[in-house]
């Protein structure tokens, strides 16, 4: 036996050298796509050359389409940069949900954006759908859809893989929450709602799809929703209750997913945030802001869209599993009545601020630092929790803001001390909150050791402020690490 | 003498290797039909980028079971695995009808390559649990299986979630590594 092992082997090792060689002379026929492997004569090798570049073609269509802020997110689990794409239903789907996808049944079919070859059926396909289509189509029943039959559904929790995988089987294997494409598309016809602002946070600089879907309001992830259906007003008040337990989960969730560069593009008029201002058609923490502005104006006209999207908001922000803010339990409430006046503190900051430039690869950019920020959360003496801190407070505060505080403080307050002035501004429906001052104004130098503990102490009076009117903490648990004990915070 | 109880010994205690390239288009099942024969369990799998590779022991034959992802551009990769292969599996979606011909061109173009000359060809028609799979007869025949020359080869119905026929290809397997 050992004998014969041998002899196969050399056998084998003298034939690798002649394939190699074979290799050699056969490269410059052989095209990248390694599709024809005996590609022989000038016509062939045209043929492979035209295909390459139409594979070429779409995939950087792909990577268009990939870039429409709600084909960021796994459509069925919420996790942000989807590698995969379902060309079943036409939907952008991270890694783990693509494994799941192939065990239905039937097997959706998934390809991976970069590993794979498109067929300009297929491009056309995802072009035509997308997640925000499919959301409206599999999810149509949904709590996030128009019909709101199902309003109580649970979104399933990113990380838990059996949730994940029984919500799929629910979703495309008993289709719960399917709507007819047809009576998808007609809710989606219906014109924009003039009170709702038309969507400030698309930066016009950027590329044309988004200019496409400019003129929805607001995140199209969430976009159902902000669309307020004036014939459905009367569903409004039975829908409140369904509405706030959907806003809060959302909004711990995006609170969770915010980032704190984020934060500071939205303080817009901040001018040393210049670089961060191009996020905004990138940025979750704006959407989210922005949705939730979108949300509650349309709150007041149509609740039983409202309620929808929120939960859908939830499922990514889920994912980061730490809920420091359980924010909001019903907050919702007076900000119905402010839907406009809530919006419009985002237009003029954003008219007022920079023209956010259009830079490419401005995401790419944030995405590192924020991860280099996340990583960092977990440690507890570098200034990164701090700054983790300062995210959770901007988070709250943001919460405020979606309730009718200019968001331009969200943003500006935890990097800088724009934050008083921006307490300033006029729209804040609570009346009765008064700030005291920025709490956080100091979280970006604050002293780490002191810091955090009080950080974690501060989280929690959170919900029961928002809530309830009685926002500020009694005191500012923060001014005690006001000390600028380090000067990494690139912010400053 | 002592080489020849060495030998003797050897014949009869130790396992044989086996070197198995699994290969065939994305989404068959051959992750999952990996951890069947490794795990005797059902994994969730991701979509293989790269390759998986475990040992199966059975029959007194230890494989080496090299998984391959499938996914178009990481086919042409596939050929850095043929060198010293023993046994090919070729795993198809027997229920997808469409890609059969995709399959029938990965599989014909693979064989020609001059590393595999020496190895058998095994073909798992996986997926036979799904109502509308075909069945091995008609892969034989659109597979082309039947042009093959100079060629062992064996197609076997599976069904990698209940772990059906899994064993019988291995089987197969085994009989030819030991009359070779």
């Amino acid at each position: 036996v050992n004998c014969y092992r041998r002899s196969g082997k050399c056998q084998s090792q003298t034939s690798f050298k002649s394939y190699k060689f074979r290799n050699f002379e056969s490269q410059s026929e052989k095209n990248d796509e390694g599709e024809c492997y005996r590609g022989v004569g000038a016509v062939r090798d045209n043929m492979a050359s035209s295909r390459k570049k139409q594979d070429e073609k779409n995939l950087k269509t792909l990577r268009e389409l990939g870039m429409i802020p709600e084909n960021k997110y796994c459509f069925d689990c919420g996790q942000r940069g989807p590698t995969y794409v379902n060309v079943t239903i036409g939907s952008f789907v991270c890694t783990k949900c693509s494994g799941m996808l192939r065990g239905l049944t039937p097997p959706h079919r998934v390809k991976s954006i970069s590993m794979a070859t498109f067929t300009n059926e297929e491009v056309e396909l995802l072009r035509s759908r997308g997640n925000e289509y499919c959301r409206r189509v599999w999810l149509g029943l949904h709590g996030s859809g128009a019909g709101g039959r199902d309003a109580a559904a649970p979104t399933p929790n990113a990380n838990d893989e059996h949730a994940v995988r029984d919500f799929m089987v629910e979703k495309y294997e008993r289709r719960r929450y399917y709507l007819e494409p047809s009576k998808a598309t007609a809710a989606e016809s219906k014109p924009p709602p003039s009170p709702s602002p038309p969507n400030p946070v698309e930066d016009p600089t950027t590329n044309p799809q988004h200019k496409s879907i400019q003129h929805r309001p607001a995140f199209r992830r969430h976009a159902p929703w902000t669309r307020p259906d004036p014939t459905k007003k009367g569903v409004n008040n039975n829908n409140n209750v369904n509405v706030n337990g959907h806003l809060e989960n959302g909004f711990v969730a995006e609170f969770n997913k915010a980032d704190i560069f984020g934060g500071a593009g939205e303080g817009g008029n901040n001018a040393r945030l210049n670089g961060f201002v191009a996020d905004f058609d990138n940025n979750p923490v704006f959407n989210g802001a922005n949705n939730t502005t979108g949300g509650v104006s349309a709150a007041s006209s149509n609740s039983s869209i409202n309620s929808t999207p929120m939960s859908t908001g939830s499922t990514p922000m889920s994912s980061v599993g730490s809920t420091p803010l359980s924010v909001s339990s019903t907050p919702i409430v007076p900000i119905t009545n402010s839907g406009g006046s809530v919006g419009s503190p985002w237009t003029s900051t954003l008219q007022n601020g920079l023209a956010p430039p259009a830079v490419e690869d401005k995401y790419a950019a944030l995405k590192d630092l924020d991860e280099e920020i996340r990583s960092q959360k977990g440690g507890t003496l570098e200034w990164g929790v701090a700054t983790s801190t300062a995210v959770t407070g901007s988070q709250c505060q943001q919460g405020t803001a979606l309730f009718g505080t200019s968001p331009v403080q969200v943003g500006g307050q935890p990097f800088a001390a724009t934050f008083p002035e921006a307490t300033a501004a006029p729209a804040n429906p609570f009346g009765g909150a008064p700030w005291p001052g920025n709490p956080f104004k100091m979280n970006g130098v604050a002293a780490p050791p002191l810091f955090h503990p009080m950080a974690n102490g501060f989280v929690a009076p959170a919900p029961a402020g928002i809530g309830g009117g009685a926002w500020p903490p009694p005191a500012n648990p923060f001014k005690v690490g006001c000390i600028r004990t380090n000067s990494n915070n690139p912010f400053l | 003498m002592g080489l020849t109880i060495s030998s003797v010994f050897n014949r009869l205690f130790s396992k044989k290797p086996m070197r198995i390239l699994m290969v065939g288009l994305d989404a068959a099942g051959k992750t999952t039909i990996l951890y069947k024969l490794k795990l005797g369990e059902i994994v969730t799998t991701i979509p293989t980028i790269g390759f998986n590779v475990e040992t199966v022991e059975y029959k007194n034959i230890s494989f080496t079971v090299w998984d391959v992802g499938g996914q178009t551009k990481i086919r042409k990769l596939w050929r850095h695995y043929f060198s010293n292969t023993d046994g090919l599996i070729f795993v198809v979606d027997s229920n997808d009808r469409d890609r059969i011909v995709e399959a029938e061109q990965e599989l014909h173009n693979m064989l020609s390559e001059e590393e595999l000359r020496d190895s058998v060809l095994l073909i798992f028609a996986n997926k036979q649990d799904l109502p509308n799979s075909m069945s091995t007869a008609e892969l034989t025949d659109k597979l082309k299986l039947n042009t093959l020359r100079n060629r062992k080869w064996y197609i076997q119905a599976t069904c990698a979630t209940q772990g059906t026929g899994l064993y019988e290809g291995l089987d197969w397997l085994s009989n030819e590594l030991a009359n070779k």
